[in-house]
């Protein structure tokens, strides 16, 4: 690939020069000077444009500092800890674990199907605890960690899954992927090489546009004791007795 | 101030004005490539496509520098051009000799310098402008949409100064080949050879590298400008040392 930059700079060379022994010949010069005449009308005119444009930095995914990155690091690794282990009791009031969905529907039935649909549930932790009540309620709590994508925190857009109990199934559904698309700017060379702060502020600012945690979504069902489950899902599943 | 000093600014000037006019296409092709680079431009510098289960995130990357670069090239094509015989004998249409023909083509090589620098920074706010109205306002609140005053201002010189080394280099590589045809061989078989060497890095040699970090790894406007002015002079200098007493015409 980069033999092909000399290449390049040939080619580039050649079609400039093959442009300006020719232009000359297709068009008048009071036609070139109109038309110069325009363009930098219209650059000129950008500028004024530009700096008339609303201001829309309240906008902004929020933007991330180490401790941040740090702190969604650490919350990912106790929950994979906690897979490991089954003890979740403390995670879901640790920090970096955000409730984003509660459900409660009345049941006494004797068995219960679990089931995603449309891979709803695909990587999520999916904790199923059987309390000894047997209150006749299954309750569904929904969480989520800090989602974290090229230093910024898309948190917010991760939406919480719909779930529904119908005929003995408690079914989760609405997941589908987010999709984000974004446009970012580079700052030109020409004004980054002499940038004060380049070294110091940018280049901290540079490493964190590189961090991405994705985070983790946790779904916590209650179920009562006396209840035979039956799962059928795409999502992690942990019993808690 | 000498009467002979007057007439050679006069004389300076009138051939200047008169480049200014004939030229008029040097200034169309730089509009040719700054447009051509801007629609280049929008196919984004970079991208990047991140998944996870539950979210797809793709990020495209726009800059200014397609024009930066392509105007870099056209000023060093350009400085060239400004050394062809067809260009050179204009210059004998008027009472004249080789030192006025020089300075007017000096003074007429940095107008365009200075028009290439502010067409180029000022393409960056169009691209801004223009990706704005075409992808909505969330555009704007990425930290890097916005460029100051300062900011256009640091950008402005450092791209005349860019331009006006690349012309330099374009004018002293013209002006050696009008030496003779050996040199107008030698000479962009040198560059380029060298360029193809250094690229594949085998050869130890990094002549074209060490003199591009030379510009390009300074941090402070100052020295860079010292630097690019030096240099301008040595190149400039050098080519009307080495090439007044060429023939009129050949």
């Amino acid at each position: 690939m980069t033999l092909l930059a000399p290449i390049l700079l040939i080619l580039l060379i050649l079609i400039v020069r093959f442009a300006f022994s020719n232009m000359s010949k297709y068009l008048r010069r009071s036609k070139m000077t109109w038309m110069l005449g325009a363009y930098l009308v219209i650059l000129l005119s950008s500028v004024v444009v530009y700096y008339l444009l609303p201001d829309n930095s309240d906008q902004a995914p929020i933007a991330i500092t180490e401790q941040d990155i740090e702190q969604a690091l650490l919350t990912e690794h106790n929950i994979y800890k906690a897979g490991e282990t089954g003890e979740f009791a403390n995670i879901f009031s640790s920090e970096g674990v955000y409730k984003n969905g509660h459900w409660t529907f009345r049941y006494d039935g004797d068995e219960l199907f679990i089931v995603d649909l449309n891979t709803a549930t695909d990587g999520a932790y999916m904790i199923i605890e059987q309390d000894q009540t047997n209150r006749a309620t299954i309750e569904v709590n929904s969480y989520k960690t800090r989602t974290i994508v090229n230093g910024m925190d898309l948190t917010d857009k991760v939406i919480e899954p719909e779930v529904s109990l119908s005929n003995g199934s408690l079914i989760f559904t609405g997941l589908d992927r987010v999709r984000i698309e974004r446009f970012q700017f580079k700052k030109d060379f020409t004004l980054l090489q002499f940038s004060k702060q380049y070294n110091q502020q940018n280049y901290r600012n540079d490493m964190l546009r590189h961090q991405t945690v994705f985070g983790t979504q946790l779904l916590h069902i209650r179920v009562p004791g006396n209840v035979q489950i039956q799962e059928k899902t795409f999502a992690n599943v942990y019993y808690i007795k | 101030m000498s009467l002979i000093e007057l007439n050679l600014f006069q004389l300076t000037q009138k051939q200047y004005y008169y480049k200014l006019k004939a030229y008029t296409g040097m200034f169309f092709t730089m509009m040719i490539v700054q447009v051509s680079a801007l629609l280049l431009s929008f196919g984004g510098v970079s991208g990047m496509s991140t998944s996870s289960n539950n979210m797809i995130i793709s990020t495209d990357v726009y800059s200014g520098e397609a024009v930066i670069i392509l105007t870099l090239i056209w000023a060093f094509v350009t400085g060239v051009q400004l050394t062809a015989n067809v260009i050179r004998d204009i210059d004998f249409a008027f009472v004249s000799n080789r030192i006025s023909s020089q300075l007017s083509t000096i003074g007429f090589m940095l107008t365009l310098a200075m028009v290439a620098s502010i067409a180029a920074t000022l393409m960056s706010v169009l691209l801004r402008v223009i990706m704005y109205l075409y992808t909505g306002s969330s555009v704007a609140a990425d930290s890097n949409f916005l460029i100051t005053p300062v900011e256009l201002l640091i950008s402005l010189i450092a791209i005349f100064l860019y331009i006006t080394l690349l012309m330099s280099i374009g004018y002293w590589f013209g002006m050696l080949s009008q030496k003779s045809v050996f040199l107008k061989v030698l000479l962009p078989t040198m560059f380029f050879g060298l360029l193809f060497l250094e690229v594949r890095n085998d050869s130890g040699v990094s002549i074209i590298g060490d003199t591009f970090h030379f510009f390009v790894d300074e941090r402070s406007l100052l020295v860079f400008s010292i630097k690019v002015i030096v240099s301008v002079i040595v190149l400039l200098g050098s080519a009307i040392l080495l090439t007044n007493r060429l023939e009129v015409r050949k």
